[in-house]
């Protein structure tokens, strides 16, 4: 574990250093939050330089600029996790090439990384179980067209064409799977962590 | 002409927005309905939240060690050299961390001063 003296510091505290250029900081937030990212990142791109790239590209933004995270807009996890999906998204329009995962729970189904370090494992092993849990209530239309959006980085329109239906149906099915998963998630009462407390 | 999109048209948007799905029509007329809609709106950060859990779906990979390698390597000309770091709040990771409590110009926690703080965790005495 990298910074042991930032360890005890929430989130915000974090980034509010890293806009007065404190390295430690933004290595602490990396510690935090590099690992998710770099998974999003590795589950939509699938190529390790891009999402690399990716995930660099985000830090650095963070860096340059970090007083652009608003605090009363979500959590630093949320604003970063987020900016990694955008630019990853970017990527994979860009590069038609990528787009392998016609079905989108696919790669879902990948283990977890044997290397993927132990400690912060039981606390993203819930939350994936939480997430994945939402996601089973919903019925298949309306995961699949939330998952080929998230993670294919397709449009409405395009989501519409891979499943056959017209481009008002896309858009019900995204509405209507979004609020259960909202619904779901609330159910299960996601614990926050202390890190991420306003 | 087209027929102007009711509010509950709008309302069905707010998922497309948030997971960055909308066609570029779309977007447009949505960003001009959301700056003057506040249900619209308080909809969008919820939703945004939702949307960001959607990234804990996917199975940890592990990065590797280059990643951070080339970050710090493009942000050492800038880092600050020393900064005074903050308590932190009781509850942030339940107890201070090892460094911390072995502190022993000012035997208490929290340190009383900053520069006590940062000391007493960066020299390691």
């Amino acid at each position: 574990m990298r910074g042991k003296a930032y360890r005890g510091l929430r989130d915000g505290q974090l980034v509010e250093l890293v806009a007065r250029k404190d390295a430690g900081a933004l290595e602490a937030l990396y510690d935090r939050y590099g690992r998710a990212s770099y998974s999003l990142a590795r589950r939509i791109l699938t190529e390790e330089t891009l999402a690399q790239d990716v995930v660099q590209e985000v830090f650095l933004s963070l860096w340059r600029d970090a007083r652009r995270f608003d605090a009363g807009r979500g959590t630093v996890a949320t604003y970063l996790l987020s900016m990694t999906h955008h630019r990853a998204v970017d990527v994979v329009r860009r590069e038609e090439n990528l787009r392998r995962w016609r079905t989108s729970d696919e790669g879902l189904e990948l283990e977890p990384d044997p290397k993927a370090r132990v400690e912060e494992e039981v606390v993203t092993t819930e939350r994936r179980a939480e997430v994945r849990a939402a996601l089973s209530v919903l019925p298949p239309a309306q995961r699949e067209a939330l998952l080929l959006a998230y993670f294919g980085g397709y449009t409405q329109r395009e989501v519409a064409a891979l499943m056959g239906v017209p481009l008002g149906t896309v858009k019900t099915r995204m509405a209507a799977g979004m609020r259960k998963m909202k619904e779901a998630l609330q159910d299960a009462g996601t614990e926050e962590h202390p890190w991420t407390r306003q | 002409m087209d027929t102007p999109m009711s509010h509950s048209e709008f309302e069905e948007l707010a998922a497309g927005y948030v997971l960055g799905a909308l066609e570029p029509d779309d977007e447009h007329l949505f960003q001009q309905h959301l700056s003057g809609c506040s249900v619209c709106e308080a909809n969008v950060r919820e939703l945004e939240a939702v949307v960001g859990e959607l990234a804990y779906a996917v199975p940890p990979v592990e990065p590797p060690d280059t990643l951070w390698a080339g970050i710090r390597r493009e942000i050492r000309p800038e880092a600050a050299r020393r900064t005074v770091l903050p308590a932190p709040e009781a509850g942030a990771e339940g107890r201070p961390g090892p460094g911390f409590a072995a502190c022993a110009c000012c035997r208490r926690w929290p340190p009383r001063r900053p520069s006590c703080w940062w000391w007493c965790c960066r020299c390691g005495t």
